[in-house]
């Protein structure tokens, strides 16, 4: 057991004290952020300006179907009779452009642009929704009834309330998205990050030749164990940097910008917190042994970073069932892949997030989940005392299986 | 039993249809220096990774220090493995330390006798260098470091001299030698015989997992070579003929003595030719190397 705890120190320290860790660990979230940010605002940006007929010198309009009243036609908006009247300035001007209302457009709704080419993309893609507001807005100005006036200008939204068994009757929000994702993400980085640097520590330590001394001095239990309990804790350090980096973020942007969280933490409910933390754990000890038996086998890291793909792409399969999951979780596709191993962790955990899980399967989860791992635990094993001083070749299937027998 | 620090009898190992190693027995004395001899593919590496339980054997006894091999006696073992290498992305002390704890020496201990082993090899000042940025050389010396940190009742090294050159050649000899003078039993595997001619007490040779040769290295010498002694001689020549040898001359000066049964002593006819007046320059008896001996056992069997 203390060598156990040697072994799971060292391997935390190894990879805490590089500054490469902190830089990536630091990195990451900022530039999360960053792209956030980017992205965000050049969204507001482009929809303000999208929505601004002033980005146009002139918008010309042909209204053959008569339905524009005349007193929004103000400028940029001026009415002209046909195309031809003012083709050459829509031509050679990129401010310049045409709305053409047919006159069966009540029939189809159907209206052309005429704009010059190569002008710019998103002032080309700002006349169609100006066209629409153009028309929608013309027609509610002909409503006489207010209220009609005011559904149709708006947008609707909805407030949820439900009852828990007790009667009491609590508001639905975010609230209720929060455990999900904070498990997957938590998932993701248990089992995804954490059994990359196990893979990437077995194969190392196999390519450098470290191994057979570590051998001579650990059992293969104990080393194995051992590097896979140092680097959850390297997963850990890196959760809790970012929680500590989120809340910094949060609270400096509270002081200078006054902005609130659109959550209610007291709302969250984290009764499924325990189950969603024994899949994580099963999940990553599945995964950390899946990638300590191919970093065994691998000749070296390279080698083993490309058997791994297999696995990597099998055990991020649920995410492309992620919608299906979510609007379906008890459909047959969710209950066959919740018995899968290499997609049954995953998908458990965010069933039982949701509270699609039924008692009767989830013992059944939860008893495969254990027989998943230790069956991978005794091939693991198997794979590293065969392949772990194999140097100069991978073993052949007939070897594993001539192993196992 | 009780002197023998490594016992294996009845050895063997398979791996699927290749016989690695057929029923081998040995043992190493305490305090002895035993050279494990043979060509690559020999049995010699899982000879002694059985030994130290990193592949189990298929049968046979393999101790150490009369039990098996087990996490308790990790504190009494020094092991230098064939392939070897280090952490490259960790500091030479941060990885002398390690092993050191991982040997059951508390973290203090192990700092300060890391310290001391980096001194003594002249390494001192490359203690905060990552195992990456050292030479060849001197990565060589880290390792020899892990093997040696706890300063071990038995040193195990496979292959120790590999890829030295002659100065860390020496230095490890000179290291070798030292922890023998102070008690420290040595098993260790070589192709480099001409050294272990002249380090080790007793020697194994093998063949494709066969024993072909065993005992005190002066013994196995002697079992192939002949009982003739040379001599070299000023004055009279010794007598062509005596109740103990008969000699033939083979220069003006030198002389081959062959005595008359084998089991006359040497002492007895060195004794005897200076009794009748020869001068004796110098005198060897006609062992072959163990190199030869290494070399025709390879080729005839």
């Amino acid at each position: 057991m203390k060598k156990l705890f040697n072994v799971a120190k060292f391997e935390y320290l190894k990879t805490v004290k590089k500054p490469s860790f902190w830089a990536s660990t630091l990195f990451l979230p900022i530039f999360i952020g960053f792209v956030s940010f980017v992205s965000g605002y050049s969204s507001i940006d482009s929809m303000e300006k999208m929505e601004n007929m002033e980005t146009f010198s002139t918008i010309y309009v042909v209204d053959e179907a008569n339905i524009l009243p005349d007193q929004i036609m103000v400028s940029p908006l001026k009415e002209v009779n046909t195309l031809e009247e003012v083709k050459s300035e829509i031509m050679n001007d990129s401010l310049k452009v045409l709305i053409k209302i047919p006159s069966n457009f009540l029939t189809d709704l159907k209206y052309e642009v005429y704009l010059k080419q190569e002008g710019d993309i998103l002032r080309s893609a700002n006349v169609p929704l100006i066209a629409d507001s153009l028309i929608k807005n013309s027609a509610i100005s002909t409503i006489q009834n207010e209220a009609s006036k005011v559904i149709l200008s708006g947008t609707t939204s909805s407030t949820t309330f439900s009852f828990d068994k007790d009667g009491v009757m609590k508001q639905e929000g975010f609230e209720q998205f929060v455990l999900p994702i904070v498990s997957l993400v938590v998932f993701f980085m248990a089992v995804f990050i954490s059994s990359s640097f196990l893979l990437q520590s077995v194969s190392a330590e196999k390519e450098n030749r470290m191994i057979e001394t570590m051998l001579s001095i650990v059992d293969k239990k104990s080393l194995m164990f051992g590097k896979m309990t140092g680097l959850m804790g390297v997963v850990i350090t890196q959760l809790i940097t970012w929680l500590l980096f989120g809340i910094a973020t949060y609270l400096a942007i509270n002081n200078y910008f006054d902005i609130a969280l659109p959550i209610n933490f007291n709302e969250i409910d984290w009764s499924a917190l325990p189950l969603n933390l024994f899949f994580i754990m099963m999940g990553f000890m599945f995964f950390a042994c899946v990638m300590t038996g191919v970093g065994a086998v691998g000749t070296g890291a390279e080698d083993s970073r490309n058997l791994s793909s297999i696995f990597i792409i099998l055990s991020i399969f649920p995410m492309y069932l992620m919608q299906m999951l979510i609007t379906d979780p008890n459909s047959l596709l969710s209950k066959v892949f919740s018995y899968f191993p290499f997609t049954s962790f995953m998908i458990l955990m965010l069933r039982n997030s949701i509270g699609a899980l039924s008692v009767q399967e989830l013992i059944i989860g939860m008893c495969t989940s254990v027989v998943y791992v230790l069956i991978a635990l005794y091939l693991s094993l198997k794979l590293f005392e065969l392949g772990c001083l194999m140097y100069n070749r991978r073993p052949s299937f007939n070897d594993i299986i001539k192993y196992l027998k | 039993m009780a002197n023998y620090s490594i016992h294996v009898k009845d050895f063997s190992k398979n791996f699927g249809s290749l016989k690695a190693v057929d029923n081998l027995s040995f043992d190493v004395n305490e305090g002895e220096i035993f050279a494990f001899l043979g060509t690559n593919g020999s049995g010699k590496t899982t000879t002694i990774r059985c030994l130290l339980k990193i592949y189990n054997p298929d049968s046979g006894t393999l101790l150490i220090n009369n039990k098996e091999y087990d996490e308790t006696l990790n504190e009494k073992i020094g092991y230098l493995p064939e392939e070897r290498g280090l952490y490259k992305d960790v500091s030479v002390l941060d990885i002398l330390v390690y092993t050191a704890e991982l040997r059951g020496i508390e973290k203090n201990h192990a700092v300060k006798k890391s310290l001391n082993y980096l001194e003594e090899v002249g390494l001192i000042a490359h203690k905060d260098k990552m195992i990456a940025q050292l030479s060849s050389g001197m990565q060589q010396k880290v390792q020899l470091g892990t093997a040696l940190i706890h300063n071990p009742e038995i040193l195990i090294f496979d292959e120790p001299f590999k890829g030295l050159d002659p100065v860390n050649r020496q230095l490890f000899v000179d290291i070798l030698l030292d922890k023998a003078k102070h008690g420290t039993t040595i098993l260790y595997s070589t192709h480099v015989i001409d050294e272990a001619q002249k380090m080790a007490d007793s020697l194994l040779i093998i063949k494709d997992g066969l024993r072909l040769e065993y005992g005190k290295v002066n013994d196995v010498r002697r079992k192939y070579g002949s009982n003739n002694i040379v001599v070299e001689f000023t004055g009279k020549a010794p007598e062509k003929s005596n109740k103990l040898y008969s000699s033939t001359l083979l220069s003006s000066k030198i002389a081959e003595i062959i005595p008359n049964d084998e089991k006359v002593d040497p002492n007895e006819i060195i004794k005897d030719i200076i009794n009748n007046g020869t001068n004796l320059v110098s005198m060897k008896l006609d062992y072959p190397s163990l190199n030869q001996i290494f070399i025709d056992l390879m080729k005839t069997k």
